[in-house]
């Protein structure tokens, strides 16, 4: 079922696996966040990751990318283990992220902003003009076409998560990590970013997304990972997810779940 | 837009440095001379100050043991023989480093924490000056039969305007860029494929080799002084009151700041002595609260 090829890349059924974490554990002190959770993506695929708050969701993301390091347990992303690398080689490998709560460079311009990740991301920009001109075309794709020259600390809130995603795909990534990129937003603004997600989608890039809005987990997601306490609870389609009995437990609690 | 701004800029630094070069033209005198070293010095000095400060926002009060460096290491080489030019890339090098064997342990440290830890390194470099060196640096009389301030503020006015342009171009790359990033964010930084530990050691590398050009220079204009006066203190405070006076991160900024700074302490320090150090403590806290981008950020308001 599973072949590996000379690159050393692993096929399932001729699909390319782009990521794979192998039993994760990852502790603060006493506390276990991430229990020996295993996981695997392909490309083109989007991911669902959800679980109640304090599951382990964000920390699985920064284990990813790079910003902690697991206790034990690989990952393994095109075929090379990157478990341990730092977050900046982690971008250059090919996986971006935004963060949950969003880090634009405030006191640079939309456009320099999205210049940056063109310039140090993966395949980056050999000068500052030609990434400001890819920048300006990804500022374009995302709305953002009028606000080039605007400081990002005077964008709003979901101008500036749209920043935020044109400055992550700037980077070229082979799998982009949103961390609840819909979160704070307004209905219409959530409708606005749904359209932006599917579109990138659209163009092939995989994701791993977490998420708290159901809608959004349910129109993007082709697979959703249910998490609660550190463990993996649920892996599968996102309509069956919503009526297994241990998803519910979780968000609930048993005695609501009857 | 952004091209029309850069020509305004570039004009603008072309101006006032042609126009500095054409001061002792027309007044004559070693006061008015000084004077406009002393322009020269604390621009240079400050654009150092402001390359990891103001594009890179790490505090380094280590400023003065960098200066010091180069100030000691280009005497010592020009006074062996060497022409001069030969000893101040030589002194700007011995900077440089001094501030890689100095930013590899510290630059891990964030914050307040850098200024802390660079503080002491300045500290540190004083003291062992001050007690391995106790004497006065003269100029030997081989050197001393063709001393000429002219010619020395006109080395320190080339070298002044190389710096600007450096960090004009620094400010125009793809390295600056990164430095304004780790300046904003450092965890967004580094989720952009920004090595951040890395940079920063880039940056302190520039930023030190101004410094010791800027050393090597007060080596260059002045006769004798004592060994420890290149390692102090001032040396470290004077370039951030100035790029903050000015405007941190800009091109522009420091120029304005070194100019007025010259002038006012000229003014202080004729009238009140040491007294000066208070009043250049208010003026940091007032800019500080109330023009936090300088003098060149009332125009952008």
């Amino acid at each position: 079922m599973c072949a590996t090829n000379e690159s050393g890349i692993s096929f399932v059924w001729g699909i390319m696996r782009l990521l794979e974490g192998e039993g994760l554990f990852k502790s603060f002190g006493g506390l276990q966040v991430i229990q020996g959770i295993s996981f695997s993506l392909d490309e083109r695929e989007t991911l669902g990751i959800i679980g109640p708050n304090g599951s382990g969701k964000t920390t699985l993301f920064n284990l990813i990318s790079g910003y902690l390091k697991p206790d034990s347990g690989n990952i393994i992303f095109s075929g090379k283990n990157i478990t341990g690398k730092g977050p900046s080689d982690i971008c250059k490998a090919g996986i971006a992220r935004t963060f949950q709560i969003v880090r634009p460079f405030v006191q640079l311009t939309a456009l320099d902003n999205v210049a940056a990740g063109r310039s140090y991301g993966r395949e980056p920009a050999k000068t500052l003009k030609e990434a400001q001109e890819e920048a300006s075309e990804l500022l374009r794709m995302v709305g953002l076409g009028n606000k080039e020259h605007i400081y990002a600390g005077d964008l709003t809130l979901l101008e500036r998560k749209k920043l935020e995603i044109a400055r992550a795909l700037a980077t070229r990534p082979k799998l982009l990590l949103l961390d609840e990129v819909f979160a704070g937003l307004n209905p219409v603004e959530v409708d606005e970013a749904l359209r932006l997600i599917s579109k990138i989608k659209s163009m092939g890039i995989t994701m791993m997304v977490v998420e708290h809005v159901i809608k959004v987990i349910l129109n993007i997601s082709d697979r959703v990972v249910v998490i609660s306490s550190g463990s993996k609870i649920f892996e599968g389609p996102p309509e069956d997810a919503i009526e297994d009995k241990k998803v519910c437990e979780a968000y609930l609690g048993e005695k609501y779940y009857a | 837009m952004k091209a029309r701004r850069d020509i305004k800029t570039i004009l603008i630094l072309v101006i006032s440095i042609v126009f500095v070069g054409l001061i002792p033209l027309f007044i004559k005198g070693e006061y008015v001379l000084n004077m406009l070293f002393l322009l020269c010095l604390y621009t240079i000095l400050s654009h150092s100050w402001n390359i990891m400060g103001g594009y890179c926002g790490q505090i380094n009060l280590g400023q003065a043991a960098f200066f010091g460096i180069g100030a000691l290491t280009t005497r010592y080489i020009w006074v062996a023989g060497y022409p001069f030019p030969v000893a101040l890339i030589a002194g700007s090098f011995s900077s440089l480093i001094l501030a890689c064997l100095i930013g590899i342990p510290t630059l891990r440290l964030r914050a307040h924490y850098f200024a802390i830890g660079t503080l002491g390194v300045a500290m540190i470099a004083l003291i062992t000056i001050q007690n391995a060196l106790p004497g006065v640096d003269f100029l030997p009389a081989s050197l001393m039969s063709d001393y000429n301030p002219t010619i020395r503020f006109y080395t320190a006015l080339i070298v002044a305007a190389l710096t600007i342009f450096a960090v004009y171009c620094i400010n125009n790359s793809r390295l600056g860029l990164a430095m304004k990033c780790i300046r904003d964010d450092e965890e967004a930084a580094s989720a952009t494929g920004i090595n951040v530990v890395r940079y920063k050691i880039i940056t302190l590398m520039l930023s030190t080799f101004f410094a010791g050009l800027a050393g090597g220079l007060f080596a260059y204009y002045y006769v004798s002084y004592y060994y420890y006066v290149p390692f102090e203190l001032m040396w470290s405070f004077d370039p951030v009151l100035i790029v903050f006076i000015g405007g941190a991160g800009t091109v522009v900024g420091p120029l304005i700041g070194a100019l007025c700074y010259v002038i006012l302490k000229e003014i202080f320090a004729i009238s009140m002595g040491q007294v000066n150090v208070l009043i250049f403590g208010v003026v940091f806290i007032l800019i500080v609260l109330f023009l936090p981008k300088g003098l060149i950020g009332i125009k952008k308001r």
